[in-house]
Parts: structure tokens; sequence; C-alpha cells
């Protein structure tokens, strides 16, 4: 395994890039409560690839939120590198979404107005990053993640797969500490979620990649480094993948699943 | 309950109806402003029968651009509406799947729009009343009189006429809304997404290339449009118009793509923020939409040709009107008579004198003149050529085509006599010429530098047998009364020349009688009319069509084939310039806020069909202030780009127009267009304001916090 990058950045006492703590989140008036975290404690350290699974409304969104700074809590702290992201002034709160985080979401969520080597180099023009650099890093990116071919095209002329290892580069081509999946195979076939589950794992294992991943599927989540679950805003258990292999760890992450009560995704 | 849901809609979507709302009410305003001119005439004081005339003139150009100007609102409701129900497809969808039938959702909808129409139908009136009192004034203005008795009107007519209009309008609108909404498929309203992704442009090196051929092509109908010289619909005017059409659409359908071309290469220029974006996003928009860019550019084009020709003029008509009416009046007798004609026996038998005819025939002609003097312009098959071919550089002093014409038209000439006594009435002083020297007398504007060149002793001229040379300095003095000066490049010589040319039977080629009255202007002009219906009575005993001057006898080519008076020409002037300016305004003005108007539509609903786009920008970490900023380059020239070309179109041919009408004819009306182009471009900022505040808000509403799961 390369850490390339974000060795470097390892300050914090317990060794955490991301850490959680007492985090609470309460929807509604007083009437009607709704208690979307409740307590949630979680310390993500440089390299990890964790995924956060659960069924619907447990939560898990909601804390992704949080992180994204999409969404504030109404407890508790999230520190990244040190530093407090739920005391951020509403102004700083997008300068650090584009330098310190990087994003793949359920749909590629692409401009479809941009060609593929536009929407890559967005992640860096928005950071101010000069123009003549632009463009070798979005090269660089892209042919790592196998996307050269396709920057001249459109999200509508590209293929499924494309689309997410485009997203994919955008998320990390500004090497941001931590990059975040929201149900990235949500709308996938098994084709593509196959493609992107790959893309994740070669940030993570060949780029150094911190990923925080959401999801209800156990076959993504079988591809991280460790699996949380979590359950009625409350984190539940946790799996680490260890030595085992993909299947293996499938399948211990299932029967936990079993032992949550059957289908996570009880829409 | 349907009219509670309607009232709470509408409060609710108060903000996407605002554009509806400015030009329904502007429309309105317009329209009575307009159409209650008559009604506020009626309110000047003396307003003689010529100027009532152009009063009712006007009410009938403006009743006839109305409907014009209805069906324009018409379809810009029309297309409003549909911006509406395409913004709130899925609240309609939702109507649509609870059960609601598609009869009482789009009844919802009629009650809401016609909410905001009775809104903005009194809007409008209330601000069209105010307008039409400064019409007033401005009316009073261009008619040369005042209004002591001003007191605040509302015309009754108008506004019955206005609500007529809107009503009928609305019947249209609602019949279109409803077959739509019935028409729709639930699917299309509930489903999340607009229908399609949008591509963004391919072949970008087709569309550059067909930029530079658009340019071409609107090169080539420039110089098309500069050889026709807006004279007369030839070949060269449609072959203007049709490259101008092909070159104005192939400009919007290429411009996006050249310009992603050209940005994309300048990487520095190009990867800089949201820059990007911004290109690709304004690109892709003025590409799916070029086709009605291009009626937009068309449409700004003629509301911009309209209120600067208008301008121009109001200028000419404005502009000479004393220096044209120093006579009191002026009959004139044309002398061109059919093979046989009885007015050729009268001609002889008077010997040309044509006061004496009239005093002979009616009674009192000796005591409505103090004096008159009689002009015979007398040719003798000579042209202006043997005399302009003596002036060097002919060419240089007036256009081309002008001085063509000049060189082929036979020349004028007036005997010294009559020439002095005509002058005498008016109080200039007499012309004493030498006995082999002739002087040139010029008021037309085209003509003046030319006869200031030809008053020159160098330029010869040899007619009867006399050989002549110029007297030095032109003069400048009229021998009619008409609409604009148009004494042209008469030729003064001696009386014993003239007679030499008057030994040819035919040689008087007009005829004029300036009469200088004994009384006043007004109650000469009463009088005139009477003893011309006497002395020339109407053939058949017809009564007269109306109580204008030339309608009250019989004309013939001699002794009177028609009559001005410099009363008469003035008030004529003054209306037919408030006939052209309010028409000008009225016509331009709806044009210019219907195309703003589509333009705004346009933008809102791309706006709100890239809110995604903006949401996915906003949680990559762009600021909210560099979305708005965004926007408002992506508003500012969607805006600009149509009136730009527009405002090229208009500048060519306001060029040509200046050069083969305005110049010619001596006026330079740049100021006036000037101020139209400035009120022109308020009208559109104030939209562009309106739009771009609207969509903001839209954006940044869409960018608050996302509820989580």
């Amino acid at each position: 395994m390369t850490r390339t990058k974000a060795s470097a950045s390892v300050a914090t006492a317990s060794n955490a890039l991301l850490e959680l703590t007492h985090v609470g989140k309460v929807y509604g008036s007083k009437g009607a409560l709704t208690c979307a975290l409740d307590d949630v404690s979680l310390a993500v350290r440089t390299g990890e690839f964790v995924a956060i699974m659960g069924p619907s409304g447990s939560g898990k969104s909601t804390l992704l939120n949080c992180v994204a700074t999409i969404d504030t809590p109404t407890s508790g702290t999230i520190e990244l590198d040190g530093r407090d992201v739920t005391r951020l002034r509403r102004a700083d709160l997008a300068q650090f979404r584009r330098e310190e985080l990087g994003f793949v979401f359920q749909d590629s969520n692409l401009l479809d107005t941009l060609t593929g080597f536009e929407n890559i180099a967005l992640a860096l023009t928005l950071r101010g990053v000069a123009p003549h650099e632009v463009d070798e890093r979005v090269r660089a990116c892209a042919s790592r993640l196998e996307v050269e071919g396709v920057l001249d095209k459109f999200p509508g002329q590209m293929s499924g797969g494309q689309r997410q290892r485009v997203a994919a580069c955008r998320a990390i081509v500004g090497s941001p500490k931590l990059i975040l999946a929201d149900e990235p195979t949500g709308a996938l076939d098994s084709k593509n979620t196959a493609v992107l589950l790959d893309v994740l794992d070669q940030m993570n294992r060949d780029m150094g990649a911190t990923i925080l991943m959401v999801t209800h599927d156990a076959y993504a989540a079988a591809h991280s480094t460790r699996t949380v679950f979590v359950r009625d805003g409350r984190l539940f258990n946790e799996l680490r993948r260890g030595e085992s292999t993909v299947n293996d760890y499938y399948q211990r992450i299932m029967e936990v699943m079993a032992f949550l009560g059957g289908d996570l995704d009880a829409r | 309950m349907l009219a509670r849901l309607a009232l709470r809609n509408v409060r609710r979507a108060g903000r996407d109806y605002a554009i509806y709302f400015i030009t329904v009410a502007l429309g309105i305003a317009m329209f009575y402003a307009f159409n209650a001119v008559r009604g506020q005439a009626a309110l000047l004081d003396a307003l003689s029968a010529d100027a009532a005339r152009m009063v009712e003139l006007l009410d009938m150009f403006v009743k006839l651009f109305s409907v014009v100007v209805a069906c324009v609102l018409g379809f810009l409701v029309v297309y409003a509406n549909r911006f509406l129900i395409r913004r709130r497809r899925r609240e309609f969808g939702t109507y649509l799947l609870l059960g609601m039938s598609a009869g009482r959702v789009s009844r919802v909808l009629l009650i809401e729009t016609a909410l905001v129409g009775l809104a903005s139908l009194a809007a409008g009136l209330v601000l069209g009343i105010a307008i039409s009192q400064g019409l007033s004034f401005a009316t009073a203005a261009l008619m040369g009189t005042t209004m002591t008795r001003y007191r605040f009107v509302v015309s009754t007519d108008a506004i019955a006429f206005t609500t007529v209009c809107l009503l009928a309008i609305f019947a249209v609108s609602s019949l279109v809304d409803v077959i739509y909404i019935r028409r729709c498929r639930l699917v299309d309203l509930c489903s999340p997404h607009q229908a399609s992704e949008r591509a963004g442009i391919r072949h970008v090196g087709v569309r550059a290339a067909a930029f530079v051929a658009s340019l071409a092509l609107l090169a080539c109908a420039y110089w098309q449009l500069k050889v026709n010289g807006l004279q007369e619909a030839d070949p060269h005017f449609w072959a203007a118009t049709a490259l101008m059409l092909v070159g104005t659409f192939l400009f919007f359908w290429s411009a996006a793509g050249f310009a992603v071309l050209v940005l994309s290469r300048s990487r520095s220029a190009y990867l800089r923020g949201i820059r990007a974006f911004t290109v690709r996003q304004l690109s892709s928009k003025i590409n799916t939409a070029f086709a009605s860019m291009g009626v937009v550019c068309v449409m700004l084009f003629f509301a911009l040709t309209t209120a600067s020709v208008g301008m121009g003029l109001l200028e000419l008509f404005s502009g000479n009107i004393r220096e044209a009416t120093r006579y009191d009046a002026t009959l004139t007798a044309s002398c061109s008579f059919a093979e046989g004609d009885p007015a050729q026996g009268e001609l002889e038998a008077a010997r040309g004198d044509i006061a004496a005819y009239l005093s002979g025939r009616a009674a009192g002609f000796g005591d409505l003149v103090r004096a008159s003097a009689q002009v015979d312009y007398l040719a003798c098959d000579l042209t202006y050529q043997t005399l302009t071919d003596q002036v060097r550089d002919a060419s240089r002093l007036m256009d081309a085509s002008v001085l063509d014409r000049v060189k082929r038209s036979q020349v004028w000439f007036v005997s010294q006599s009559q020439y002095n006594a005509s002058v005498a009435l008016i109080g200039e002083k007499s012309l004493d010429l030498a006995p082999d020297e002739f002087a040139v007398d010029n008021t037309f504007a085209s003509t003046n530098a030319l006869a200031d060149a030809l008053a020159d002793p160098a330029v010869r001229i040899s007619v009867a047998g006399h050989d002549l040379h110029a007297a030095r300095g032109a003069r400048h003095v009229s021998l009619d009364t008409s609409a604009i000066p148009d004494t042209p490049l008469v030729v003064v010589i001696g009386d014993d020349v003239a007679a030499g040319i008057r030994l040819r039977g035919d040689a008087v080629a007009s005829s004029h009688l300036n009469l200088a009255y004994a009384s006043d202007r007004e109650a000469g002009d009463r009088r005139l009319a009477q003893l011309l219906s006497q002395a020339l009575p109407l053939a058949d005993g017809a009564t007269p069509a109306s109580d204008a001057i030339e309608d009250q006898f019989e004309p013939a080519p001699w002794p009177v084939t028609s009559a001005a008076t410099a009363n008469q020409m003035r008030d004529q002037a003054t209306g037919l310039r408030m006939v052209i300016v309010y028409v000008a305004l009225y016509i331009g003005f709806i044009m210019l806020v219907a195309t703003a108007a589509v333009l705004a539509i346009q933008q809102l609903s791309e706006t709100s069909d890239s809110l995604e786009r903006y949401r996915r920008l906003f949680d990559l970490g762009c600021e909210p202030r560099t979305i708005a900023r965004s926007l408002r380059t992506q508003t500012v020239i969607y805006f600009c780009a149509p009136l730009v070309l527009a405002a090229c179109h208009t500048a060519c041919a306001v060029l040509v127009l200046s050069g083969s009408l305005f110049e010619p004819l001596g006026t330079n009306p740049s100021g006036l267009i000037a101020i139209a182009a400035g009120s022109i471009a308020g009208v559109y900022a104030l939209y562009l304001v309106a739009t771009y505040q609207l969509s903001r808000g839209i954006v940044l509403a869409s960018l608050r916090p996302r509820r989580s799961e």
C-alpha cells in the first residue's frame, strides 16, 4: 500500500483525520422532534476507507451531510484535521468544501454542459489553481483513472462507467483530505457498480485517498477497510476487513445485517 | 375553494408572476395612453380643421396598430403562462395525482392569471392615465399650441377598448392553457428531471466556420443595402433583406460555438473559477435557442429602426416649415394639359394671368389680397447638365443619385420682374441683373451647395440667343408656400431673355400665384376657400368632401391645380410630426417590451431548468456569490447579444437612410435618435435588472441546506 500524501497531515492526539464527538441532530419543533443522530462518535484515520451502512431513515445520510457541511449538527463537534467544521462561519463553508473535501455523488453528478476535462478542472479552478497547472494535473489524474480518452467528450456521450470514473477523478484531482461518497452505487447497474467500486478501491490503495462512504449495499461496503453500522441514529456495530478477502468480508457484513433485521433497504 | 387555492398560489408564486405583471401592465399602459390621445386632444386651445384631421388620422393609425399590439401582448401572455406552468409542473402534477380533474386544474390557473391580469390591468390603467396626461402636454407642444384649460381627463372609450382587448387576450390564452394542460401527461408533470439532458455543442469547428460565413453574409447584406440606398424595393433590397435574415440566424447558430472555440483555446482565461461553466452554460443556451434569438434580434431591429427613422422624419418635418411657408398662400397651376384640354383655352384667353381670371369670376378677389405676384417657371429644352458640367467636383457637393436626377431635369427660368414682384411680397430685396447676367435661386436643401457653386461668373449659359454668365452669390429665397422649402435651382433671367423663351408657345412649365392677404391668415384662408369655390365650382355641384381648402374647388391644369396656405401647411406639418412620433413610439415601445419580456422569460426558464447544475456547483464548494456573478454575466450577455447585433443592423439602415433621405433633405436627426436610443436602453435595462434579480432569487433559494433523509 502506498500512502503518498495524507500521512503528513496526521496531527491530532488520537492520530485521526476525522473525528466526530457526541454528534447529535434533532429535526423539527417542540411538538414533533425527530432525532436523526444520537450521540455519534467516530474517528477515521488517514488512508482508511470507511463505509457507513444502515437502513433508510437510520441517519447515515444526515451523518455524511454534517461532515460535508451541507447540514449542521445540533450538538457535538466534527473535527477534520484538528479543525472543528461545525464552528465554521457560513461564509467559510464553501471554501472549506472545495479545499478539504472531494465528493462522489449517487448519480455521477457531472455538469452536462461541460466536457470531461472541464468537469474535472472545475475542482481545481474553483480553488484558484493557476491555469497552466490545471491542465497538467487534470491529465495526470485522468491517466491514472484511465479516462484520458473521454476528456473532450460531454457526459451525454460517455458510458455510465466512464462518467463515474470522471466524477471520481474530479473528486480526487484536488488532493482533498477526505473524499465523501453518498450512495455512490445507488443509481448504477451491476456492471457500473463494479467499475465504481474498483475506482474507489484504486483511489484508496494507489492514490492514498481517505474515503467515507454511505451505502445500504453490502457489496459496496465489502470494498471498504471498515464498515460502521448505523441504526436509529446510533452507531450499532463495526467490522474491520483486516486481511480477509472481499468475499469473507461480505459474508461477515451480511451476518451483521441479518442480525440487524434483514433487509436494510426497507423502504 | 378553487379561488382560495388560486389566491394562495398567486401570493406564493408572486415572484414568478413579476415579469408577467410588468409586461402586461406596461403593455396596457401604452395601449391606453395612445388610444386616449384623441380624447386628450379635445383639451387643446385653437385646434384648426387641419390639425383636428391629423388627430383623427393619428387615432386611426393607433387603432390599426393596436390590433398588432394586442396580438403581440396575447402572444406574450401565452408565452409567460407556458413558463409558469413549466416551472410549477410538479405542483400541477400533484393536483392531478390527487385526483383533481384537468378542467379544475386549468380553472385554478385561470383564476390565478385572471387575478394577476386584473392587478396588471389596474396598474396599467393607472400608469396609462398618468402617461396620457403627459402625452397631452406633448401633443400641445408638437402641435405648436397651448393648453390653458388643462384638466384631468380619463377617456372612458379608451378604458373600454383596453379592457375589451385584454379580455380577448385572456380568452385566447386561457383556451391555449387549458389545451396545454389537458395534453400534458401525468408522468411528465411528476418526474423530477426535465425532459432531457442537454449536451454541449459538438462540431465546434463547423460552428466557427459558419460564424465567419455569417459575418461575411452580414457584410454582404450591408453592402447590398448601401447599393440600394433604401430608395425602392429593387433586387438589391430583397437581396439585402434575405442576406440579413440568413446572416442573423446563422450568427446565433454559430456564435456560441465560435466563442467556445476561441475562449477554450486560451487556457489561462478559460480555466479560472467557474468561467468554463459560464461559457458553456451560455453557449448551450444560445445554441438551443438560436432561432428565438434570431427572431428577437429582428424584432429589436424593427423597434430600433422604427424609433430612429421616426425621430429622423420628425426633424425633417419640423425643421424648415417657417422657411417653406412665407407667403400667405400659393395657388399653383401645373400647366400640364391633356390633348384638347379646355383649360388650355382658358389660359390663352386670360393670357396666363391667374389673378385676373379669378377676379373676373369672383368679385371679392381684389379685396382678399393686399398684393399678389405670379411666378411662371419657363423651360426651353435645356437641362441642368449644361450648368453642372461647368462646376468642378459637382459630385462632391451632393449625393450621386440626386445629382443624376438634377442633371436630367429641365432648367427652370423665371423673369427678373416676376421674381422681384414675388420676393417683394415677403420683404426680400429685389434683384438687379446686368444685361449679360443670370442669377440662381434655391431653397431645396439637397441642392443648396450646388446653387452656391453655380453662382460663379465663370459659369455660362446660352439661352434664346443670349450668352449669359452667373451673377456672384446664389439667392435662397422661397418662391412659393409648400410643406418643405422646394424652390429648385431656379435661374432668374432678364425680362428680354424671358420674352425670347416665351416666343415658344408652351414655354410655361408651371405657374405659381403667391398671395399676401389684406386680412390675417385665418380670415384670409376662409375667404380664399369661399372665393375659389365661387370661381371654380365643383363639377356637377358636388358637395365638398371636407372643409379643407383643396376640396372646395374643381382643380384643373389651369388656373388652379392646387392651393396651399401657410397655416394649412404648418398645421399639417405639425400634425404629421405628431402622427409619426406617436406611431413610432407606440410601435417601437411595444416591440421593445415584447422582445425584452421574451428574453426575460427565456432566461428565467433557463435558470429554473439549470437549478440542479447550480446545486452541483454549490456542493462542489462554489460560493453562492460566485454563482450569482456567473448568473449576472449570463443574463447580461444573453440580453445584450441580440441588442448589439440589432443595433449594428439599425446603424447600417439609418446611415444608408441618412445618406439617401435625411441628408438630401438637409436634416440631421442624430440628436433625436440618441434620445430614442437612450430610452430604449432604459426599458431594456429595466428588464435586464428585473430578470437578474429574479433568477438570482430562484437560484439562491434553491441553495438552502438540503433536508437530509
